[in-house]
């Protein structure tokens, strides 16, 4: 097993969006700075009056533990793209199990590399903790050590010895005492007897060393990809031009995407909430030819949206809902985008998104005599029962057309040439009133003047044209 | 220090470069139409790959049912099933499926995209970019040269087949088809009038039989009437025809 480890350092301040040198505080003390501020020298658990003396500019955000869990299950949904074993180890970790993922990515190193990218476009400062222990890959990663790619599992003890105590996350009275008894390493901890660790600082001290070490098991909870996928953002600003939601909604679409991975699924419509500040909130939603968790598929649909579409009112907040989902197993993330016949529904979905979603359509037979009736649009070409067919023409008018008679013969722009014997068509008397209705037509294949081949029929009414052999 | 000049048989394997006597030679092999004749006509020996091919239709009547459709039949039957997708871009009339099941890979692989003026070359473009398209039959009787050009880079390299419907009266304008055929109904059969081509320009059209619901030989059977013909007319118009009438009162 591979527990990669993210820890987002600045997850109680990059919940908000204020104007930086900003921090985060609790009860008066300083929970966490950006990095701004942290150049200006402000430090976590300093007060804010001495942070404040320190960058009189700085701006202060009350800690919100509910933006942050809200937060970090969002970063578990598009962690989900990684590994559907994905933890959460609040209040700014995650954990995902990458074990099994690593041919899928590539290898240690692309997998790493789109691992930070991706926290990184979520605009969250992150370090990567790799360890073959959830534990050990969580100390790594507080302790800033960087991912070792090659890495062997005596290596990895060596490295958690030379790692210093306060990764533990101890309570501040442990963390005195180590201090005073001279003990800065983990290995200083490792070498004292596991029962007198036990008796001086209870006993999960060495039970951490034991599960960070791999003597013990580490049982985490995995984390529960929820059944029905709404995500929202906050702005950071009120948005007035639709093409400027894209960035705010990339973050979500990249969630969904990584949500629906570890689901095994992929959806055929999601629906994006806007949120405006005083009229009513509108939807926008978003189809796809076929099923996808494509996110770069799911972006580039909404792009050619966003570009159409006119605010009724400034953005301020975006919601993402997908609430039918398809079982879509087999293909994975990098398996997408491959030419040939599934590569034309990405295209189709732009399509669609600027003409429309019935502008974009295969067509199908349905059995029965009546012309108009025999067509029908479906929304994705299917495989069609071969018949028979009689010498029907490739292209139909909309509406049939009246053909003037003269002298006994029907003309258009000149006399026409009947070519065949009638062919009688009388059908339809089920659905009289309500649908097309009861026809009796004979039918003829003509020639105009203009060498035009044409397919007309006559019923009580006279002629008409109706079809053309292209 | 001029370079060495380039011998000319270089300089013809240019797809861009030909004898003013001699077709030019394609960037890759066409796919033949089906008729020897008009491949024997065309550069790369049959409807030319990654290129736009411009068939220009009459534009007084109807402007379609000439057998257009009936001239590309062969070549679309020949595409594999998994060649690709079928598009059909705003077409003028409704598709009636029963006829199209039986042309080209068949309705599995058929899509039709409606779309206006503008939004059609817009469509054109990014189907032949997305290189999953077989053939791609597009109607688009506003386009100017400047929306084909993009067509032609747009599918440049690829393998599709892609031929723009206009009508006639753009045959003296510019267009960057290396392909233009302009087509009109003969007794006998459809006549291609090729404008352009990479090679030496045509003097007479090609006409070709293409299929129809009955055949050209039946066709022009017909062409002469027979008497029984010109009674019936007789009869229709009300002329009276003395020895028939005659007899029936007798």
């Amino acid at each position: 097993m591979r527990w990669l480890a993210l820890r987002m350092f600045r997850l109680p301040i990059e919940v908000f969006t204020a104007r930086p040198p900003a921090v985060a505080v609790a009860r008066g003390r300083v929970i966490a700075t950006d990095a701004a501020a942290e150049a200006l020298g402000v430090q976590p658990r300093q007060r804010l009056s001495s942070a404040l003396g320190l960058a009189p500019q700085l701006s202060a955000c009350e800690r919100d533990a509910q933006r942050e869990s809200a937060a970090l299950a969002r970063l578990a949904c598009w962690a989900g793209r990684f590994s559907p074993q994905v933890c959460l180890a609040p209040p700014d970790e995650l954990l995902i199990d990458i074990g099994g993922s690593l041919r899928l990515f590539g290898g240690l190193e692309a997998l790493l590399q789109q691992a930070e990218a991706g926290v990184a476009a979520e605009a969250y400062s992150v370090s990567l903790g790799l360890a073959s222990t959830p534990l050990a890959a969580q100390w790594f990663a507080r302790a800033g050590v960087p991912p070792d790619l090659t890495q062997t599992p005596a290596d990895e003890q060596a490295q958690l010895t030379a790692l210093p105590v306060a990764v533990m996350g101890l309570d501040e009275r442990s963390a005195r005492r180590l201090a005073v008894l001279g003990i800065g390493r983990i290995g200083a901890l490792q070498a004292l007897p596991a029962a007198t660790l036990a008796r001086r600082f209870g006993p999960s001290l060495p039970t951490q060393l034991a599960q960070a070490r791999g003597d013990l098991p580490d049982l985490r909870r995995a984390f529960d990809f929820p059944e029905r996928f709404s995500e929202y953002i906050e702005l950071p600003a009120r948005v007035e031009q639709a093409p400027m939601l894209l960035f705010g909604a990339r973050r979500l679409l990249q969630a969904l995407a990584g949500w629906l991975n570890a689901r095994g699924a992929g959806l055929q419509q999601c629906t994006l909430e806007l949120e405006h500040e005083d009229v009513a909130d509108s939807q926008l939603v978003l189809g796809f030819a076929a099923p996808t968790r494509d996110g770069e598929r799911l972006l580039r649909v909404l792009r050619e949206r966003l570009d159409r579409l006119e605010l009724a009112a400034p953005v301020v907040g975006l919601r993402l809902v997908a609430e039918r989902i398809e079982a879509m197993p087999g293909e994975s993330v990098p398996m997408f985008g491959e030419a040939g016949a599934q590569g034309i529904a990405p295209v189709i979905e732009r399509l669609r998104a600027r003409l429309g979603r019935e502008a974009v359509h295969g067509i199908a037979t349905v059995a029965g005599h009546r012309p108009e009736c025999s067509t029908v649009a479906v929304d994705w070409p299917q495989a069609a029962v071969a018949g028979d067919a009689p010498l029907r023409p490739l292209w139909l008018l909309r509406e049939p057309r009246p053909l003037p008679e003269r002298a006994g013969r029907p003309h258009h722009d000149g006399p026409l040439q009947l070519l065949t014997r009638p062919e009688r068509i009388e059908s339809g008397w089920w659905d009289a009133g309500e649908g097309l209705g009861d026809i009796r037509r004979d039918y003829h294949i003509a020639r105009s003047v203009r060498g035009e081949w044409l397919w007309i029929y006559r019923d009580a009414e006279g002629w008409w044209l109706q079809g053309l052999f292209a | 220090m001029s370079a060495a000049p380039l011998p000319l048989s270089t300089l013809l394997q240019r797809a861009d470069l030909w004898r003013g006597d001699a077709l030019g030679c394609a960037a890759q092999a066409g796919l033949a139409s089906g008729f020897a004749s008009l491949d024997a006509l065309l550069p790369g020996s049959g409807w030319p790959r990654g290129a736009l091919t411009e068939l220009l239709l009459p534009q007084t009547g109807l402007g379609a049912g000439l057998g257009e459709l009936s001239l590309l039949r062969p070549a679309l039957s020949a595409l594999d099933a998994d060649a690709g997708w079928v598009l059909l871009v705003s077409p003028p009339w409704v598709p009636h499926a029963p006829a199209w099941q039986g042309l080209g890979p068949g309705l599995s692989r058929l899509i039709v995209v409606e779309a206006a003026r503008d939004d059609a070359a817009w469509a054109c473009e990014q189907l032949l970019a997305s290189g999953a398209v077989a053939a791609l039959l597009a109607w688009l009787p506003e386009s100017d040269a400047r929306a084909l050009r993009r067509l032609q880079l747009a599918m440049a390299g690829q393998q599709a087949l892609a031929f723009v419907f206009r009508p006639d009266r753009f045959v003296g304008s510019a267009s960057p088809a290396p392909l233009r055929i302009s087509l009109t109904a003969e007794a006998t059969g459809l006549a291609l009038n090729i404008v352009k081509r990479r090679g030496p320009p045509l003097t007479a059209p090609l006409i070709l039989p293409v299929e129809r619901p009955i055949s050209w030989a039946r066709l022009a059977a017909r062409q002469t009437p027979s008497p029984l013909q010109t009674i019936a007319q007789g009869v229709a118009t009300g002329v009276p025809l003395a020895g028939v009438t005659n007899g029936a009162r007798v």
